[in-house]
């Protein structure tokens, strides 16, 4: 049976958000893309949401350990069917079209949380995704992989780690962090040697202030500048043992080392799949909006070929969700859905950014300016098809599954 | 019988400016943004006659367009700045009276501004690549002079180097009418837009490419991947492609040979190159290609800005439709 429609119940959880986005998210978004600044950490904004929603985002990684596979067994279904998965895309796309930059600001373990939920010991989890429920203040986590020489080919970092007594010492560099500077702690991937590819990685949670980890600079960007891009040093920091995610048992036993960062049921790449399309509709809204207020009622070639642009713009944007919308009903009903989740991320980035594109045309000189706030969205919505794994990337993977192409080392996350 | 070859005196113009826009404007981009144009810099253009090429003994379309190619491939707002009358040039050329003093005025080096009014739009421009000047209005078959003008800053997508406004117009201190002249005014116009996009198209190409070939994942340059090999060398057919229709463009319009249709496919050749090859040069980058340490993401803003310019795609379509309509291209 194919249903499209949203649980009414839900509604009021997407209504709250569009209050927030229309009263806040919008407005803040527009500052810090004018200011080039992301918001500071004592920003009355995260304060107010973390009284609306304590804990943040730690729901989400906690899930992230319900939906893990055992490799050792041969299937291994999760519970019973859940809808947070698709909530989770519903939510994403309508935080991302108020402000995307701001979403990923958002207080709470944000993306460091799932390795923590999915890999951590039962005492870590406590530890480091129990801070948020018990904080008065906003805290945030973040994740560290990606460093300036090792992006798609994650098996080619070089931070490394070496285990001295009971601590381990770190030392490199990560770049592209959310929210790294921010971070009470961060899942940072060293490896005990480089010759050994992904066999070798770790997972560390590294926190705020442990001497030699260091925010080295924030970054400036085309776009999202709400969103807090850090680059991150480690130099010879020392780490206890006891924050080693799962602890040394984990790597041992399996013959390619660890694959904590691979899913068999894939939500990430749906979910920000989804932010591209809740850039790509609001710029599809407010060009919409300009067309009717300048060209309604009006005939002629250059109305029909702007209501064109809007059509096939509002089409590329709804088969998108489908995509999306598929790849998280199969993740909540535990279908492994790899090449679904790759095919959406593949998918609507690319033509979130050919819409923002089409809808100003349809704005023309003044969608130039700033004011008219479109050009914003052209700026943030190329970075889409490039996080989380690359629109390349993702055509790697979904090659891999329908064709047989060859795999030469590509990660599998 | 047909050849590509550049003369001598071309390929000294050329390399003339590719050797300025190298020294004097790639360097200084991000001040550029920031700040405007150096004095100094419009100083040396001018001393090295960039100014003359279009006046009475100047060197023709093709020089100026391989100009504009290499002054964008430096910094393309910088070009804008530099160039007074830029595209509003043509204006004057092709439609004020032979004697008028409007024509060395546009010669001068004073800042201009080209605007073309689509139908039933009165007296305020959205957004021109300025902040001070004349403005020349195309409307029809007429040129609207505006030396009053109400400038209001605007933030831009790009260009910011330039200047950047909404304007609000006041009366015209003059007003040429020719039809055909409006045609060809905004046909050389449309070429000198599309030779500042295969400047920017070509830079973007060119610093994409490098950084692929040094760039390694899986053992490999990314370059050496395929799927990624491909996409870079559609991008340098695609800049080649823009370029010769910007060289065709200059040819007929020197030899008035059906310049509007030609110059409006330059124009929306160049355009739709351009974003395709800044869009794939930011992606070609990364994560490292949304940064502002790369100048990937400013080719990216200025393609498209300059490809909304006086109705964009768009307009240039409706015309190259209108002329097919009219049967002009049918085969005797």
């Amino acid at each position: 049976m194919i249903d499209l429609e949203v649980d009414a119940g839900f509604q009021s959880l997407l209504e709250m958000i569009r209050w927030l986005g229309k009263e806040k998210m919008r407005p803040l978004g527009l500052e810090c893309d004018r200011k080039d600044e992301p918001l500071p950490a004592d920003h009355p904004f995260f304060q107010e949401l973390w009284e609306m929603m304590p804990g943040g985002t730690t729901e989400l990684a906690e899930d992230a350990g319900k939906r893990k596979t055992d490799p050792s067994k041969p299937s291994t279904m999760a519970s019973k069917p859940t809808t947070s998965g698709r909530r989770a895309v519903l939510m994403a796309e309508e935080a991302a079209y108020w402000d995307r930059g701001i979403a990923t600001s958002m207080p709470g373990p944000g993306l460091g949380g799932p390795p923590v939920g999915s890999m951590g010991t039962p005492d870590q989890k406590k530890r480091f995704l129990g801070m948020f429920k018990e904080s008065p203040k906003p805290l945030w986590a973040a994740f560290g992989m990606t460093e300036p020489g090792a992006g798609s080919d994650v098996a080619r970092i070089r931070t490394r780690c070496r285990k001295d007594g009971d601590s381990w010492v770190l030392s490199g560099e990560k770049c592209f962090c959310t929210n790294g500077g921010k971070a009470s702690w961060v899942t940072v991937f060293a490896t005990v040697d480089p010759a050994l590819g992904r066999a070798g990685h770790r997972a560390f949670v590294v926190e705020k202030g442990t001497p030699g980890f260091r925010l080295a600079r924030v970054e400036k960007k085309l776009g999202l500048r709400a969103s807090e891009t850090a680059a991150l040093v480690l130099e010879d920091v020392r780490v206890p043992a006891e924050n080693l995610l799962g602890g040394e048992a984990y790597y041992e036993g399996t013959k390619e080392g660890f694959k904590g960062a691979m899913r068999a049921f894939d939500l990430t790449r749906p979910l920000v799949a989804a932010t591209a399309l809740g850039i790509a509709r609001a710029a599809w809204d407010s060009a919409n909006d300009f067309f009717l207020e300048h060209h309604k009622g009006r005939a002629g070639r250059r109305v029909s070929r702007l209501s064109e642009k809007l059509g096939y713009a509002r089409r590329k944007i709804e088969v998108g969700r489908l995509l999306v919308w598929r790849a998280a009903w199969m993740a909540d009903n535990s279908v492994p859905n790899r090449v679904e989740a790759s095919m959406s991320k593949a998918y609507a980035p690319m033509i979130a950014q050919e819409a923002v594109s089409l809808c100003l045309e349809v704005l023309g000189e003044a969608g130039i300016r700033h004011d008219t706030f479109v050009e914003k969205l052209y700026r943030d919505v190329k970075a889409l098809d490039i996080v989380e794994g690359t629109g390349q990337i993702q055509r790697v993977v979904i090659a891999r599954s329908l064709l047989g192409f060859p795999s030469i080392g590509e990660q599998e996350s | 019988m047909f050849a590509f070859e550049l003369s001598k005196e071309e390929e000294m113009i050329r390399e003339s400016a590719r050797s300025f826009a190298r020294r004097r404007l790639l360097p200084n981009f991000r001040q550029a943004e920031e700040k405007g144009i150096d004095p100094s810099v419009l100083k040396e253009y001018r001393e090295l006659g960039f100014l003359e090429l279009e006046g009475p003994d100047g060197s023709g379309p093709l020089a100026k367009a391989l100009v504009l190619e290499e002054l964008a491939a430096g910094d393309a707002a910088v070009a804008l700045a530099l160039d007074g009358w830029g595209p509003a040039l043509y204006a004057a050329l092709e439609m004020a009276s032979e004697g008028s003093s409007w024509r060395s005025r546009a010669l001068s080096g004073e800042r201009g501004s080209l605007w073309v009014a689509l139908a039933r739009e009165e007296g305020i421009a959205p957004w021109v690549p300025a902040k001070d000047g004349v403005v020349v209005v195309l409307d029809g078959p007429k040129a609207k002079v505006h030396t009053k003008v109400q400038w209001k800053p605007a933030r831009p997508l790009a260009l910011e180097a330039a200047g950047s406004s909404e304007i609000v117009l006041d009366g015209a201190e003059e007003i040429w009418e020719s039809e055909a002249g409006a045609r060809r005014a905004l046909a050389r116009a449309r070429t000198y837009a599309a030779a500042l996009l295969v400047g920017i198209a070509r830079a973007a190409y060119e610093h994409a490419a490098r950084y692929a070939q040094e760039r390694v994942t899986f053992g490999r340059p990314i370059a050496h991947h395929q799927a990624l090999a491909f996409i870079l060398v559609d991008m340098a057919t695609g800049v080649d492609a823009a370029r010769l229709a910007v060289w065709r463009s200059a040819w007929a319009i020197e030899r008035r040979i059906e310049e509007e249709r030609i110059a409006a496919e330059a124009f929306a050749e160049a355009a739709d190159q351009a974003l395709a090859v800044t869009t794939n040069a930011v992606q070609a980058l990364g994560g490292h290609g949304f940064m502002r340490d790369h100048p990937v993401e400013k080719w990216y803003r200025e393609a498209r800005a300059l490809t909304l310019m006086w109705g964009g795609r768009d307009i240039v379509a409706e015309d190259l439709g209108r002329i097919i309509e009219q049967g002009a291209l049918k085969k005797d």
